[in-house]
């Protein structure tokens, strides 16, 4: 069994299997369809129903059961969401597992499966990581 | 007493604030699993699994080689627990017996209305077959129910079985 707990480590070593059978093409195949298939009936349906309030509602969920260190902010008069990662429960993880190597571009998936929905949905999205000290920000905001 | 409009909502969390449990990571393992069967084929997702066991649980692996079955228990228990999931284990001098009713991984994809992958008994048995090898101890699956992931784990000291 792997429990959720463990999942973590399995993803990064997902994508270092993937990388060895197919390069980087086929890790970022596998992001797009993980970002159709896995957030299509949860961030998708919230951000076209809700908007940014969506998102809100999302990551208020996703990151308090991950057990994130994070400032998360809803300024609706100027159209903008906004995540403060102070430290990243997975590459935070990642980082603390000494025997182990995370996947060089570990950090990369966020953006690949989030990135295509925020557009999807009618906003922009841009993100600035720290992937060495699992710190990252990210804005999503009205065209 | 009014209530004014307030355009900002915030939300702040240190990591010690929640307890560590995304149940939805089970999808993304079976998302994962999936990708990986259905683009190159079982013998390849059993690869992964074993390249996976090798590198997360090099630590109790050693462990194990040393011929230290509370270490093997003691993963377990923990790992459950963790996992808010109940489970019965039975340690014995030379062997440890792990019975579940269902797997909580099993559970939480089909209450999400997804489909647990047809090869998801591997997750069981390639990941402990894997970390018993060359090691004191064997692994058995003595029982598996596809459906439900109920199951019987068997762990014991190879020496005994001579």
């Amino acid at each position: 069994m792997i429990s959720c707990t463990e999942f973590i480590p399995a993803y990064s070593e997902g994508f270092k299997f993937l990388e060895q059978m197919g390069g980087r093409k086929e890790v970022e195949k596998f992001w797009g369809e993980l970002s159709e298939i896995y957030l299509k009936d949860s961030l998708l349906k919230l951000m076209m129903e809700k908007g940014l309030d969506g998102c809100y509602e999302y990551w208020s969920h996703a990151l308090n059961e991950e057990a994130a260190d994070f400032t998360m902010t809803l300024d609706k008069d100027k159209g903008e969401f906004r995540i403060d990662m102070h430290r990243c429960p997975s590459k935070g993880k990642l980082l603390e597992l000494k025997h182990m190597t995370p996947y060089h571009s570990y950090c990369d998936h966020c953006e690949a499966l989030y990135k295509p929905v925020a557009e999807k949905a009618g906003f922009k999205y841009k993100s600035d990581v720290d992937c060495d000290n699992a710190r990252c920000s990210l804005v999503i905001k009205k065209k | 007493m009014t209530h004014g409009y307030n355009p900002i909502k915030t939300m702040s969390r240190k990591a010690s604030d929640n307890k560590y449990l995304h149940k939805d990571f089970h999808l993304s393992m079976n998302l994962l699993m999936e990708y990986i069967y259905k683009n190159f084929g079982k013998d390849k997702l059993i690869d992964y699994l074993k390249q996976y066991t090798m590198a997360y649980h090099k630590p109790l692996y050693e462990q194990i080689q040393s011929g230290n079955i509370e270490a093997l228990s003691s993963y377990f228990r923990d790992l459950y627990e963790k996992e808010e999931w109940p489970i019965k284990i039975t340690q014995e001098e030379d062997s440890i017996v792990i019975e579940q009713h269902a797997c909580p991984g099993i559970s939480h994809i089909k209450s999400k209305g997804e489909k647990p992958i047809s090869l998801y008994v591997e997750t069981y048995k390639t990941v402990y077959t894997t970390l018993c090898e060359n090691t004191p101890f064997e692994y058995e699956l003595v029982f598996f129910d596809d459906e439900t992931g109920a199951c019987i784990q068997l762990f014991k000291r190879k020496e005994k079985l001579k």
